[in-house]
C-alpha cells in the first residue's frame, strides 16, 4: 500500500483522516450534522413519550383534560427568556460565520445567562429547591401531578444544563481563537442542539401551562 | 506489560471505583442536608450511576472528547497500540471497525454463554415437576435474568455483524464516526457488569418485562437492571446513529441505496428502529426508577379515591411505554438475521437473489409496521377493547412484508446449484426454524386465541422460535461463514456440520416442546406445575425440553472450540473462499489495517452470480 | 477610494445578516403572547397544537437551518 493510496482513503474514506482541506472538512461537517439531527429524531422519542404520559395521565374521571395551577407568570418569563436565548444562540453563529468575532462571543455569554435564568426560575421558583427563598406549588411525589411536572421539566432542565455547558465549553474555545468564518462546526452543533431545547421547551409550554382545565394545588 | 494496560481491567476497576464514588457523593449530600448517611436505595442508583462513567472514564473511552472540549487535535491511531502486543487491541478502546466489531461479537458470545447456562439450570428444574434444588427467588431472578442476558446478548452479536460488516460492504474505510463507535461498544461492558451484579443484591424479579407494581416494590436489585439496560440501550442508539450516517452518506459512486449489499439494507431498517424506539424502554424504566427512588408515582393508583395530586398513576401506561420499544425490539433482533439470510443464500445457490427491491422494501415495511403493533402484548391487561382490533389487524400485516422475504428466499433457492457448507445449511436451519415462529405468530395474534394461551408456554415456544430462526441460526451462519475472512483460516467442516446436526433437531424439540406444554396448559414464570396436565404425559415433554436445551449448549460449545482450533491450526482460506461476490471478500483474509488499498467502484449488481461482471472493482493506485 | 468603500460595505452586510433572527424572534414572541391569551380565554388544545406547530417551523427553519441537511452549501 503507497501513500498515495493511503492519501486518497483519507478524503473519501476516513472520517476524520489527517486531510486538512476545505473540502474535507465540509465533508465531516455534513456528516457531523446528520449525525446531530439524527440524534434529534431519537431524543425526540424520549420527549414524545414524556408528553405523551402527561396526556394519559393528566384527565379527570369525567375524561375532562386537567393541568395543575402553576404559576403562569414563572411560566411566561422563563419561555420568553428561553426563546430569547435561542435568538441570542442563533446571533452568536450567524457572528462567526461573519467572522464578527466580537459580537460572537458577547451573545454567547448572553444565551449562557438567559440559559440559566431559565434554569433558576425553574429550580427556584418552579420546584421550589429553596424554600427559605420561594415555597414550590408541587412536590414529585404529589400524584401523577407532582411526577409528571418534575419529570418533564427535570428531563428538560438536564438538557438545558448540558446545553450550559456547551455554550460555555464553546465560549472558552472561542477566546482563545478556535473557530473561524469558515471552520465552527462545534458553533454550529451547540447552536443548533440550544434551539432543539427550546423546540422540546415549545411544546412542552403549552402542555404544562395551558392546556386543561385547572385544578387548584394550593401550597 | 502491566495488568492495567488491558482497557477492560481498566474499565472494571473504574466501574469499582465510580460506584463507590458515587456512594460517598450521595452520602455526603445527605448528610448535609441531615438526612442518616445511609440509604440504600439512592446510593446504589447514584452509584450505578458513577460507574458507568468510571468505567468509561477509565478505559478510555471518553479522552478524546475530553482533549477536544480543551481544543486538542486528536489524530487517529491506526494499528495496535504502541509498546504493547497487538492482541491487546482488542481488550481496550481502538477506532479501527473490524476490531470494534471483533469486540461486540465476543461479548455478545460470552454474555450468550452466561444466559444459556442460566437457563439450563432452570430447565434442569422444571425436568421433572416439584420443586428440587432452585429457591423460588433464584428460579424468578433467573428467568428474568435470561431474557434480559440474551437481549444485551443479541444486540451485541447485531452490533458486531453491523460494525465489521457494513464498511466492508460499502467500501468504506471505516465508519462514519469511530470514537462514537468505540463508545458504543464500551457502553455495553459496564451495562452488562452492572445487570449481572444486581444478582448479589437482591436481584430482581418480575421478569424481563418488569411490570410495575412488582419491578415498583421489589429489591434495589432493580435499579441497578435499569441503569445497565440504560447503558446498553445508549450503545444501541449511538451504534445505530452511526450506521445510518454511514450507510446513507459514505458510499462509494454508483452504489445507488437499491445497489447495496442487501444486509445493508436490514441494518439500515434495524437502525431505524434502535435510534427511536430505544427510547421508550429507557424512559419507561427511568420512570420506574424515579418511582422508586423519589416517589414519582407515574404507575402508582394510589388509594381508593386519589385525586391527580394524590394518585392516580397507571400501570397500563408503562405497558405501553415499554411494548413501544420491546416489540419493535424483536424486528431489531430479527431483521439483521433475515439480511444475513438474503446475504448467504444466492452465494451458495449460485443464482440472483429474488427479488432484490422487494426484499429491501420489506425490511422497511417490517420496521415501519412494527410502531403499530405493541398492543397485542396488552390484550388481556384491560385496555379499551377497540383497541384489540386495531392491533390485531396491524399484528397480522406484518405477516405480509415477512411472507415476502420467504418466498424470495424459495425463489432464490429453486433451480439453483446449491452446496450444503455449514453456513447454508445453518440459513436452511434458519429458515425452517422461523417459520415455525412466523406459523405460530399469528395465532397469538388474534385475539380470541390468544386469550387462552396468553401467558402460557406457548409463548415462550413462539418467542424462542422467532429468536432462534431471527437471529441464533443466521448469527451462527454468519460465524461460520466469515469466520475464514476474519482470521484467514477455515473452521473445520465435520465439526460444523455435527454442530449443525445436533442443534437444529434438538431445537425443534425443543420450540414444539414448549408450545406443547404450553397448549396443555402450563404457565409462562412459573417454578412447578401440575404433573396430570395432558394426561400425565406434560413431564416427559418437559424432560425432552430440557435434554434439547443441553444438548443445543452442546452444540455451542462446540462450534466455539472449532473456531478456537481451526484460528490456530486451520487451513489458510484464502481470499474468498465462497467465490462470494461481495466486496469484503475481493480483498485479502485476514483484513489489512486499511481495509481497501485503492478506492471501489461499482461496475454490476452485488448478486448476479454466473455473469462475468464482477459487482465492484479496485481501481489501481493512483489511477482515479 | 476603495478603502473608503469597504467599511460602509460591510456595514450593510452586517446589519442584514441579523434581520432573519430579529424577525423570527419577535415572530416567536408574538406567537408565544397569543398562546398564552388563548389558553387563558377559550382552552383549546387544538390550537395550542397549532401554534406549537408554527412556532416550532419557525425554529427548525430558521435557526437550525435543516435545509443544509440536503442542500450542498459552503458553511454559511
Amino acid at each position: 500500500m503507497s501513500v498515495a493510496t493511503l492519501g486518497h482513503q483519507a478524503d473519501h474514506g476516513h472520517a476524520d483522516g489527517h486531510d486538512d482541506s476545505q473540502a474535507a472538512y465540509l465533508e465531516r461537517t455534513r456528516r457531523n450534522r446528520l449525525g446531530m439531527w439524527l440524534f434529534f429524531a431519537s431524543e425526540a422519542f424520549i420527549f414524545i413519550g414524556l408528553l405523551a404520559a402527561r396526556f394519559y395521565l393528566w384527565v379527570d374521571e369525567g375524561g375532562q383534560m386537567m393541568r395543575p395551577e402553576l404559576d403562569q407568570v414563572v411560566g411566561l418569563i422563563v419561555t420568553v427568556v428561553l426563546l430569547l436565548s435561542s435568538y441570542f444562540m442563533n446571533r452568536a453563529e450567524v457572528s462567526i460565520a461573519n467572522n464578527n468575532r466580537r459580537d460572537f462571543l458577547w451573545s454567547l455569554v448572553i444565551t449562557a445567562i438567559l440559559g440559566t435564568i431559565f434554569l433558576v426560575g425553574v429550580i427556584i421558583f418552579e420546584w421550589g429547591m429553596l424554600p427559605f427563598i420561594f415555597e414550590g406549588h408541587l412536590k414529585p411525589s404529589d400524584g401523577v401531578f407532582g411526577a409528571v411536572v418534575f419529570g418533564m421539566t427535570g428531563m428538560h432542565a438536564l438538557h438545558v444544563l448540558s446545553g450550559i455547558v456547551l455554550i460555555g465549553n464553546v465560549w472558552w474555545l472561542g477566546r482563545k481563537g478556535h473557530f473561524s468564518a469558515e471552520r465552527h462546526w462545534g458553533v454550529e452543533a451547540t447552536a443548533i442542539y440550544w434551539h432543539y431545547v427550546d423546540l422540546v421547551w415549545i411544546f412542552f409550554y403549552p402542555a404544562l401551562y395551558l392546556i386543561g382545565h385547572a385544578y387548584g394545588v394550593g401550597h | 506489560m502491566s495488568l492495567f494496560s488491558l482497557g477492560l481491567v481498566r474499565a472494571i476497576v473504574g466501574q469499582i471505583l465510580g460506584m463507590l464514588t458515587g456512594m460517598a457523593t450521595t452520602m455526603l449530600i445527605r448528610v448535609m442536608l441531615g438526612l442518616p448517611a445511609w440509604a440504600a436505595e439512592p446510593s446504589w442508583t447514584v452509584g450505578a450511576i458513577f460507574s458507568i462513567i468510571g468505567a468509561l472514564w477509565a478505559v478510555g473511552a471518553l479522552s478524546d472528547w475530553a482533549k477536544w472540549m480543551k481544543g486538542e487535535e486528536t489524530p487517529m491511531h491506526h494499528g495496535p497500540p504502541e509498546g504493547k502486543p497487538a492482541w491487546t487491541r482488542y481488550f481496550g478502546v481502538d477506532y479501527n471497525h473490524k476490531v470494534i466489531g471483533v469486540q461486540y461479537t465476543v461479548w455478545g458470545i460470552f454474555l450468550l454463554l452466561v444466559g444459556g447456562t442460566m437457563a439450563l439450570i432452570f430447565r434442569t428444574e422444571l425436568a421433572e415437576s416439584g420443586r428440587q434444588f432452585l429457591s423460588l427467588e433464584l428460579y424468578n431472578n433467573f428467568i428474568g435474568m435470561h431474557g434480559f442476558i440474551m437481549i444485551f446478548a443479541i444486540l451485541l452479536g447485531i452490533g458486531g455483524m453491523a460494525n465489521y460488516l457494513v464498511p466492508l460492504m460499502l467500501g468504506a474505510e471505516d465508519m462514519a464516526f469511530p470514537r462514537l463507535n468505540a463508545l458504543g461498544f464500551w457502553f455495553n461492558v459496564p451495562g452488562s457488569l452492572l445487570l449481572l451484579s444486581s444478582l448479589f443484591i437482591g436481584g430482581w424479579d418480575a421478569g424481563w418485562t418488569a411490570y410495575p407494581p412488582l419491578s415498583a416494590r421489589g429489591p434495589i436489585g432493580y435499579q441497578l437492571f435499569f441503569l445497565g439496560v440504560f447503558a446498553v440501550g445508549l450503545s444501541s442508539i449511538v451504534g445505530s446513529l452511526n450506521l445510518l450516517v454511514t450507510i446513507l452518506q459514505m458510499r462509494p459512486k454508483g452504489m445507488s441505496l437499491f445497489k447495496m449489499p442487501i444486509f445493508c439494507w436490514a441494518v439500515f431498517a434495524t437502525s431505524l428502529i434502535q435510534l427511536t424506539a430505544t427510547q421508550l424502554i429507557g424512559l419507561s424504566f427511568l420512570m420506574v426508577s424515579t418511582q422508586r427512588a423519589l416517589g414519582m408515582g407515574f404507575f402508582d393508583p394510589g388509594l381508593p379515591g386519589a385525586t391527580l395530586m394524590t394518585g392516580l398513576g397507571d400501570p397500563i401506561l408503562f405497558q405501553h411505554l415499554f411494548w413501544f420499544y420491546s416489540h419493535p425490539a424483536v424486528y431489531i433482533f430479527i431483521l439483521p438475521g433475515l439480511g444475513i439470510i438474503s446475504e448467504l443464500l444466492p452465494v451458495f445457490s449460485r443464482k440472483p437473489l429474488f427479488g432484490y427491491k422487494w426484499i429491501a422494501l420489506s425490511s422497511l415495511a417490517i420496521a415501519i409496521v412494527g410502531f403499530l403493533v405493541w398492543g397485542h402484548h396488552m390484550f388481556v391487561s384491560g385496555y379499551a377493547p377497540v383497541l384489540r382490533y386495531a392491533f390485531m389487524y396491524s399484528s397480522l400485516l406484518v405477516a405480509v412484508p415477512t411472507g415476502v422475504k420467504f418466498f424470495s428466499w424459495l425463489g432464490t433457492l429453486w433451480g439453483g446449484k446449491l452446496t450444503f457448507e455449514t453456513p447454508m445449511l445453518f440459513v436452511l436451519g434458519a429458515i425452517s426454524v422461523f417459520l415455525i415462529g412466523g406459523l405460530s405468530g399469528p395465532i397469538l395474534g388474534t385475539v380470541p386465541s390468544d386469550l387462552p394461551l396468553h401467558d402460557t408456554y406457548f409463548v415462550v415456544g413462539h418467542f424462542h422460535a422467532t429468536m432462534f430462526g431471527g437471529f441464533v441460526f443466521p448469527f451462527f451462519a454468519a460465524l461460520y461463514f466469515w469466520f475464514p475472512k476474519v482470521t484467514g483460516r477455515m473452521y473445520n467442516e465435520t465439526l460444523g456440520k455435527i454442530h449443525f446436526a445436533i442443534m437444529t433437531p434438538a431445537f425443534w424439540v425443543q420450540t414444539l416442546g414448549q408450545m406443547g406444554v404450553g397448549v396443555m396448559g402450563m404457565r409462562r414464570r412459573i417454578a412447578d406445575y401440575d404433573p396430570t396436565l395432558g394426561g400425565g404425559s406434560i413431564e416427559a415433554w418437559q424432560l425432552s425440553i430440557t435434554i434439547a436445551g443441553f444438548l443445543i449448549g452442546f452444540g455451542v460449545l462446540l462450534m466455539l472450540w472449532n473456531f478456537f482450533q481451526s484460528a490456530e491450526v486451520g487451513v489458510l482460506a484464502g481470499d474468498n473462499p465462497w467465490r462470494s461476490r461481495s466486496p469484503e471478500w475481493q480483498i485479502p483474509s485476514p483484513i489489512p489495517e486499511h481495509s481497501f488499498a485503492s478506492p471501489m467502484v461499482v461496475h454490476g449488481e452485488p448478486y448476479d452470480y454466473g455473469l462475468p461482471e464482477p459487482y465492484v472493482a479496485f481501481a489501481a493506485a493512483g489511477d482515479d | 477610494m476603495s478603502e473608503r468603500k469597504k467599511p460602509v460595505a460591510k456595514a450593510k452586510v452586517k446589519a442584514g445578516i441579523y434581520r432573519t433572527g430579529y424577525i423570527v424572534a419577535i415572530i416567536l414572541a408574538v406567537v408565544t403572547g397569543v398562546e398564552y391569551y388563548i389558553a387563558t380565554h377559550f382552552n383549546s388544545f387544538a390550537v395550542m397544537m397549532l401554534l406549537g406547530l408554527v412556532k416550532a417551523y419557525f425554529v427548525v427553519n430558521y435557526f437550525m437551518h435543516i435545509k443544509t441537511l440536503w442542500t450542498e452549501e459552503e458553511s454559511h
